[in-house]
């Protein structure tokens, strides 16, 4: 029963993949907690620790690393992430341990990073790829300089610059970010000193310090004038960048750390407040494990069965984690950050690594591969422990490009050499040149190609060994049930539109272009009227995110909603029309909610609190979403941050009738930590406020 | 949030039903002003109003605001909610045929499927018939995903102009979005089917016509059946008058139909634009006068008759993001305009080919993936 239930979670129906051309590159977000990870230069860019990042950070990543403190233990902004990511369409994920080093060494981990990252797959996300969004790398500003010299404040206009991701934008597609709404695009820009910039750093036959270090471009820099000479200004803002290549790439080992710069960061982070997740008293580290696994991943197989629902005892607020537990496991002190427990820990890790598994811990338990202990990447995506085993031998070298922002002086390349000793492949690759690179996209083309006739032809894709591994053990899978045949008719159906589409397309000129510019071109835009806020406090760490809105997504209306108080970071109960920050869609508003439950009779009753463990019905003023999109309320105490609730809209706009309810459950560390909601219409019986 | 409602600007009488469903659909407010403002009759006619008034039963939300003249048109659409056991009066000024087409369009993004009673004139000589509704757009829109299921139009009593008097009851089911399609090969015609009708008037009218049309039929094909639909009492609606609407089906599955009607126009001043007509053409000529006009309509070629162009291109562009490829044959000027709007409202383009071998015209465009956003969720 349960295994059946698994196969049918892995199951996702086939959607059409309307991009044509080269994809852009995958987005890889570093979300840490404060003061996490800089020892290890596998710092990429990391999303800033402010909740609007996290939460643009979350709507964009392809995939994104969660770093956690082994000896530190979970913090709060990783499952605040958690939680948005949730809401926004959860993209593919791992949880990386860092300063593992204290008890144990890790010279493979950051091969074996860059190894999961290079075989992940990355799906496409249903939100995303119906609306176009481009994540900025560079600014400008452009205004001409007597206006700024006329008036400082005067209002700009800015350039930016970016892959084009998610789908086709069209000429005229509303673009929102911030209040931006009027832009011109400006493709013929493209071909500039930033295109030249982004297509020098893929150029992999240097090192990007090298790079740097001939380029007359200051990047990251924080100057808080951007004076308006705009080519020695030109800021390059990477995000990350992931390419993945089979090129010849020189990367270096990073994981020997530079200290002077832990110190460094360490005095940075000493003003930050630190939030550790708290557990509860008591509880079953097994729980937690197993939880926390499948919150991570539902294809996993290792999550043991357990039908507990209780939330509460895994996080129970506020109490104080105990010490000196006698039965905690391992697992525990991961959690508490116990330094006794530590070395218990690392003791423990030996011993397994001895073979000995008699710990039934097994998120916990180290990977035992040859007699190296990795213990420390928890890679999630990775679907039986069979496979775990190809991708360690993926062939595929991948270059991380890596910039982080604030260590700008650090980006370094990592190489796995020969120090793991399943990926003997590699050489024979890295002697290949660039159109070793054009020869693998062609190739991955084929393999899609190559699945809708059902012919594999092992020797036209020497290069991608695993992939095809990968997929043909799927694809046997998917033989064997009835219902995925039908899938697979779909997912030919789907392809054989695919290859129409672009049959059709290629043969338009450039002028007729219908589709649009096609998602991974580069563009350039110019945004007029922007306030000089923008560029005055224009800060190259966070994220600049544009994102187009759908055909009808342009309103604001009433929207309807169906919350529940997050249980775990807002203590109180809301009050009705006490202003909430609402995140939908691209955009963040704030807005006044009256919150109200419906009564048997169906009657809409208002609250003036919202109830303690119920749902209740939110409507507030907000820009239209569609049905189904998750949101989240964060609201903002002292300096941190807490959701207050999350929600999902079933948008309804204006007024509206009557209508079905539908919840979502969110899972959280595999159990439902609580229901969705959405929303819903009907007015009925409900105040509404004016809007304004 | 509170800024005042930015509307699009647009000018002049034309082509005021495909104005109001786009906008609908985009959910664009628009002004259109110097409405027939150098008319003699200046402002809207009462069918205009009448659509109007149609769309705001079916919105939530729906904004018009008309100045004294009826020059300037305020519109500011809402969300459409569609709903059941609806009723509709479409006045006699045109015929119910001019509401059927935004009405469908709109109908299928609704909240909830549409059932709507229309009364009015079901037949005229300028409006699509509802006969050919049923025969000829109805399949259309299930090239593009619309289920049969809930898709009908009843006739339940017939009228002609120029009283009317006729009612006929539209189902339209809601859909979450449209498929594009690729249709391109007409193919020949296989069967040709029709109705005639006639209300007030002896059935023996039905027989020229149907005698008449066959006479030109069966050189070409065996397959033609013409049946006939004589409505009297009270189904039969208040003016006398008759018609007969065919339809060629193809191979390929297309569908091509022309109407006609026969009837006293009424002699008022407010309906000088119609086409009076002292001596009505007598039932053979009727006859054979449509034939041919099916027989031009199949020559000139594409997947769609010349009167359906327009509802084809806003499917198109209403379906998927994928790219929509359609044969027509010469285009229509209702179809221009069409095509001229949907480029004003959704910024989509066309690419237009044209076939010299069969002088027809290839249309291909990418859908902007409309999605019925008010569509409640199971």
């Amino acid at each position: 029963m349960r295994a059946t239930e698994k196969e049918q979670r892995r199951l996702h129906i086939p959607t059409i993949d309307r991009s044509y051309g080269e994809p852009p590159p995958y987005v890889v977000v570093v979300q840490e907690p404060p003061r996490l990870g800089k020892k290890r230069q596998l710092q990429f860019v990391d999303c800033p620790n402010d909740i609007n990042s996290m939460i643009d950070c979350a709507k964009i990543a392809d995939l994104a690393l969660l770093l956690i403190d082994a000896s530190h233990g979970f913090e709060m902004e990783t499952f605040e992430f958690l939680n948005l990511m949730q809401n926004h369409g959860l993209p593919k994920f791992m949880g990386v341990l860092t300063h593992l080093d204290k008890f144990k060494c890790t010279k493979t981990d950051i091969c074996n990073l860059t190894k999961f990252i290079s075989v992940k797959k990355f799906p496409s996300l249903h939100w995303r790829t119906c609306r176009p969004y481009v994540v900025v790398d560079r600014f400008e500003d452009v205004t001409p300089p007597e206006r700024v010299h006329m008036n400082n404040k005067c209002d700009r206009s800015i350039t930016i610059y970016g892959y084009l991701r998610g789908c086709n934008l069209k000429k005229g597609t509303k673009d929102k970010e911030a209040n931006i709404l009027s832009s011109s695009l400006l493709p013929g820009k493209a071909q500039d000193v930033g295109e030249m910039l982004v297509k020098l750093f893929q150029n992999t036959k240097y090192s990007i310090d090298e790079k740097f270090e001939k380029s007359f471009i200051s990047v990251f820099s924080r100057k808080p004038n951007i004076s308006s000479d705009a080519t020695n200004n030109a800021k390059i803002w990477m995000m990350i960048q992931i390419i993945l290549m089979t090129s010849s790439i020189k990367l270096r080992n990073v994981s020997d750390s530079d200290e002077d710069n832990f110190v460094e960061y360490v005095e940075f982070n000493e003003v930050q407040h630190r939030r550790r997740a708290i557990f509860g008293y008591g509880v079953d580290s097994g729980d937690q494990k197993d939880s926390y696994e499948e919150g991570e991943d539902d294809d996993s197989d290792e999550g043991a069965d357990d039908d507990n629902d209780t939330v509460d005892n895994q996080l129970s607020s506020g109490t104080e984690e105990r010490e000196d537990n006698d039965d905690a496991r391992i697992s525990f002190s991961l959690y508490t950050g116990n330094q006794h427990q530590h070395q218990k820990l690392s003791k423990e890790v030996h011993d397994s690594s001895k073979g000995e598994e008699n710990d039934d811990d097994e998120f916990f338990k180290p990977k035992v591969k040859g007699n190296k202990v990795c213990l420390d990447i928890i890679f999630t995506e990775i679907l039986k422990a069979g496979n775990r085993k190809k991708h360690m031998k993926a062939s595929e070298t991948v270059l991380l490009w890596v910039i982080g922002p604030k260590l700008l002086r650090k980006i370094k390349f990592q190489r796995h050499e020969g120090q793991c000793e399943d990926n003997s492949g590699s050489e024979g690759i890295e002697n290949e040149d660039e159109s070793a690179v054009e020869e693998w996209r062609l190739k991955k083309l084929t393999l899609q190609s190559a699945l809708m006739a059902f012919d594999f032809d092992l020797h036209m894709m020497h290069l991608n060994l695993l992939r095809r591994k990968c997929m043909k053990k799927m694809w046997q899978s998917f033989i064997v049930s009835s219902l995925t045949k039908l899938d697979w008719l779909t997912r030919r159906r789907l392809n054989f539109a695919k290859q129409m589409n672009i049959a059709e397309l290629n043969d338009l000129d450039e002028v007729t272009r219908l589709e649009g510019f096609q998602t991974g071109t580069y563009l350039g835009m110019e945004i007029h009227d922007v306030p000089f806020e923008m560029v005055e406090y224009f800060d190259p760490c966070h994220p600049v995110l544009v994102g187009g809105i759908g055909l009808g997504k342009q309103n604001v209306g009433y929207v309807q909603a169906r919350l529940k108080r997050h249980r775990w970071w807002h203590k109180k109960v809301l009050k009705s029309r006490d202003p909430i920050i609402v995140s939908i869609g691209w955009r963040r508003i704030q807005t006044v909610p009256v919150y109200a439950i419906e009564d048997r009779n169906g009657r809409h009753r208002m609250l003036k609190y919202t109830p303690e463990h119920m749902h209740s019905l939110a409507m507030f003023w907000g820009p239209l979403a569609p049905p189904q999109m998750g949101s989240c309320c964060p609201k903002f105490i002292q300096q941190s941050v807490m959701f207050s609730m999350l929600f999902h809209v079933l948008d309804f706009p204006h007024t509206a009738y009557s209508d079905s309810m539908e919840e979502a459950h969110v899972l959280l560390n595999g159990k439902l930590a609580f229901k969705i909601i959405m929303v819903l219409s009907c007015l009925r019986g409900l105040l509404i406020i004016q809007p304004k | 949030m509170g800024k005042k409602t930015s509307y699009k600007r647009l000018k002049g009488s034309q082509s005021l039903r495909q104005r109001l469903v786009l906008s609908t659909l985009a959910s664009t407010p628009v002004l259109i002003d110097d409405i027939r403002a150098d008319d003699t009759m200046p402002g809207l006619r009462p069918h205009e109003i009448s659509l109007l008034r149609l769309l705001e039963r079916i919105c939530d939300d729906c904004v018009v605001e008309i100045n004294e003249t009826g020059t300037e048109l305020e519109y500011k659409p809402g969300i459409v909610m569609g709903g059941r056991n609806l009723v509709h009066d479409c006045g006699v000024s045109r015929s119910i045929g001019y509401f059927l087409e935004p009405l469908i369009l709109v109908g299928l993004f609704a909240k909830k499927p549409i059932s709507i009673r229309l009364r009015g004139i079901t037949n005229d000589p300028k409006d699509p018939s509802v006969d050919t509704f049923r025969s000829t757009t109805l399949p259309l829109l299930k090239r593009f995903g619309v289920p049969s299921e809930g898709l009908e139009l009843k006739i339940e009593s017939r009228g002609s102009p120029p009283d009317g008097g006729g009612e006929v009851i539209l189902t339209i089911p809601i859909v979450d979005r449209l498929m594009a399609v690729r249709w391109l090969d007409e193919g020949m015609v296989k069967r040709i089917r029709g109705v005639s009708f006639s209300t007030r008037v002896s059935s023996q009218f039905e027989n020229s016509m149907i005698h008449a049309a066959r006479g030109i039929f069966n050189r070409l094909l065996p397959d033609v059946h013409i049946f006939t639909d004589h409505r009297a009492g009270p189904q039969a609606g208040k003016s006398p008058g008759y018609g007969i609407s065919l339809v060629a089906e193809t191979t390929s599955g297309c569908f091509i139909s022309v109407d006609t009607a026969v009837s006293y126009a009424r002699g008022e001043v407010d309906e000088i634009e119609y086409d009076e007509k002292r001596e009505l053409m007598p039932p053979d000529n009727v006859g054979e006068q449509i034939a041919s006009c099916l027989l031009e309509e199949i020559a000139k070629g594409g997947v769609v008759d010349s009167t359906h162009q327009g509802l084809l291109f806003l499917l198109c562009a209403l379906s998927e993001p994928d790219v929509s490829k359609v044969r027509v044959g010469k285009l229509s000027p209702y179809g221009i305009e069409m095509l001229r709007n949907i480029f004003d409202f959704l910024d989509i383009r066309f690419d237009i080919m044209p076939d010299p071998s069969t002088g027809t015209v290839i249309l291909r465009c990418v859908g902007c993936g409309y999605k019925n956003l008010s569509r409640k969720l199971s």
